[in-house]
């Protein structure tokens, strides 16, 4: 048998989707059980812990360069995870009307319209963003930094209390006070449902 | 109010800061979770804090961010408000458009092996084709692994519920490996289902052997039909042939069989329908709950019993409820996260 080019794209295309598997399944390992403890302060009913957690894989499974976007080792990977957990609890329990919106003007197909939303595909008030945004670079350094490392840079807080060489609980009230702070911020008003915007 | 929400909001952050360490014990996620308990504002500043923080993901690839993120002590040199001057305001949306990848991915495994998992979401059903000519009906929320040998075909099964038809192989054995048992069949049609309470089997064509993970099946196994005790055993190791369903309890492990008339019906669920006939409500919620992300939760205690006989519509949760509206008197109440089951 002649290798023709389309024989050779499909080699590719199988050697993508086998480290593809890899790449899930150490995610899987390492992150499962942190996963579910996660679930466990935010679902209303532990019978959709199971649920959640395969949806969470299951769109891990559909990205492009989930072995660039998670790779091995790499500090992010468990923020990320909870990241999209927390993205699917925000899907089922609230229906953002400017999410929608997105789908509906982009064509989703029917059977993605609940669940084909990457942690990318957030279409946040720009003037919001902007807000809190001034919030960030103007609060306490200690909070910035605590708040900072933890969001975008998926640091644990054991690991920024190392770096700032401080307790553990003193990471979670740098954080916890920061948070407190961009609330104050945001556009949403408390007592309002979130997603609702002004 | 002003001071009880900043109270709410002071006590949700630092909860859902918590949660957000990244090493969590379950105690602690249970004991500030906002949905188990009746204290709306907590719970109102709680999803609201959450869902703020999924709006900054896309801060974190902000530039000016980046830079300070690195460089922690420009900081303390330019003065806040200078700072803030300074820096461009440009924050950028990223979009990004999500490949579809089927759900069918090769799995890491040593040579010779071919391995593949497959998986369902919530509410899907598909059916998978084996290089063999065996073919596996997914059910909702399933989750398998199937790899093919020289010697065998064998199936992990993790979770959910799945039919199976083997084509004939006498040199390989298909083995279903369901963790509380195990199944070997030579070709025949069953139908396994697997939840953390129950291991539930039911043969449509042929026999199976059903034993436990450990040992492989011996050919002189009695049948179930056999076994004494009323239908009750708790044998490791028997035959099933057409007809013939097997429960496992996982908790007690206690084991119960029972012969069906009519074989064919077994895994109604793969023309799409879910059949009850006299099922109590309870029962029935938590079958139809499998299908559905939105749970639905029984909150009259008058009600659970009651006996329901109908077919529903796999995806048609709407029109489940509505008919248990009509027929049995029931009151549902749809609330954001759930929903809820009264008496009239």
């Amino acid at each position: 048998m002649t290798l023709t080019n389309r024989n050779i794209v499909d080699l590719n295309h199988l050697r993508q989707k086998e480290k593809q598997g890899a790449v899930l399944e150490r995610l899987y390992r390492e992150h499962g059980a942190a996963l579910r403890s996660f679930l466990l302060s935010r679902v209303s009913n532990e019978a959709e812990i199971e649920d959640i957690a395969q949806e969470v894989f299951i769109r891990l499974a559909r990205m492009d360069d989930l072995q660039e976007r998670l790779p091995s080792g790499c500090e992010r990977n468990r923020a990320y995870i909870f990241q999209i957990a927390n993205n699917i609890l925000i899907d089922l329990s609230r229906r953002k009307a400017v999410r929608r919106e997105y789908r509906d003007h982009h064509g989703a197909r029917e059977s993605e319209k609940q669940f084909d939303q990457a942690p990318e595909i957030i279409l946040a008030d720009r003037e919001e963003l902007m807000a809190v945004k001034k919030a960030i670079l103007t609060m306490k350094p200690e909070w910035r930094r605590a708040f900072m490392l933890n969001r975008f840079k998926g640091w644990s807080h054991k690991a920024i209390s190392q770096e700032m060489g401080v307790s553990v609980k003193q990471v979670e009230h740098y954080i916890a006070n920061a948070i407190v702070r961009l609330r104050k911020v945001s556009l949403r008003v408390g007592g309002n449902p979130p997603g609702e915007r002004r | 109010m002003a001071n009880r929400t900043s109270l709410n909001r002071q006590r949700a952050a630092r909860n859902l800061a918590r949660t957000l360490s990244g090493d969590i014990d379950s105690q602690t996620a249970r004991s500030v979770n906002p949905l188990t308990r009746d204290d709306a504002l907590y719970r109102d500043e709680f999803l609201a804090a959450a869902e703020l923080l999924a709006d900054l993901e896309v801060l974190a690839d902000d530039p000016d961010l980046q830079k300070i993120m690195d460089e922690p002590d420009v900081l303390k040199t330019d003065g806040r408000s200078g700072l803030w001057k300074l820096l461009s305001i440009a924050a950028s949306v990223v979009v990004t458009v999500a490949v579809v990848f089927s759900l069918n991915w090769p799995v890491d495994n040593a040579e010779g092996v071919d391995t593949s998992r497959y998986v369902t979401r919530v509410g899907e059903q598909k059916t998978v084709n084996l290089k063999d000519g065996s073919t596996i009906t997914l059910n909702t929320a399933t989750q398998l692994v199937v790899s093919e040998t020289q010697s065998e075909r064998r199936v992990i099964f993790e979770r959910g519920e799945a039919f199976f038809e083997v084509h004939p192989d006498q040199n390989r054995p298909f083995i279903v490996d369901a963790g509380y048992r195990t199944i070997t069949v030579l070709g025949t049609s069953f139908n396994v289902h697997k939840n953390p309470d129950l291991l539930n089997i039911a043969v449509s064509e042929g026999e199976i052997a059903v034993h436990s993970s450990e040992e492989s099946a011996s050919g002189v196994a009695p049948m179930l039909s056999e076994m004494n005790g009323g239908g009750q055993a708790s044998r490791d190791q028997f035959r099933m042939s057409a007809g013939w369903v097997m429960d496992l309890a996982v908790n007690d492990g206690q084991l119960t069989g029972y012969f069906v008339e009519d074989s064919a019906s077994l895994a109604k669920w793969r023309s799409g329908l879910v059949e009850f006939a006299g099922e109590p409500l309870h029962k029935v919620v938590k079958e139809l709950n499998r299908y559905s992300w939105k749970k639905i939760l029984i909150e009259d205690p008058q009600i659970i019993d009651r006996k329901i006989f109908a077919v529903f519509k796999v995806g048609r949760m709407d029109q489940a409820l509505k008919g248990l509206e009509n027929t049995l008197q029931v009151k549902v109440t749809h609330y954001h996260d759930r929903i809820v089951l009264t008496g009239q």
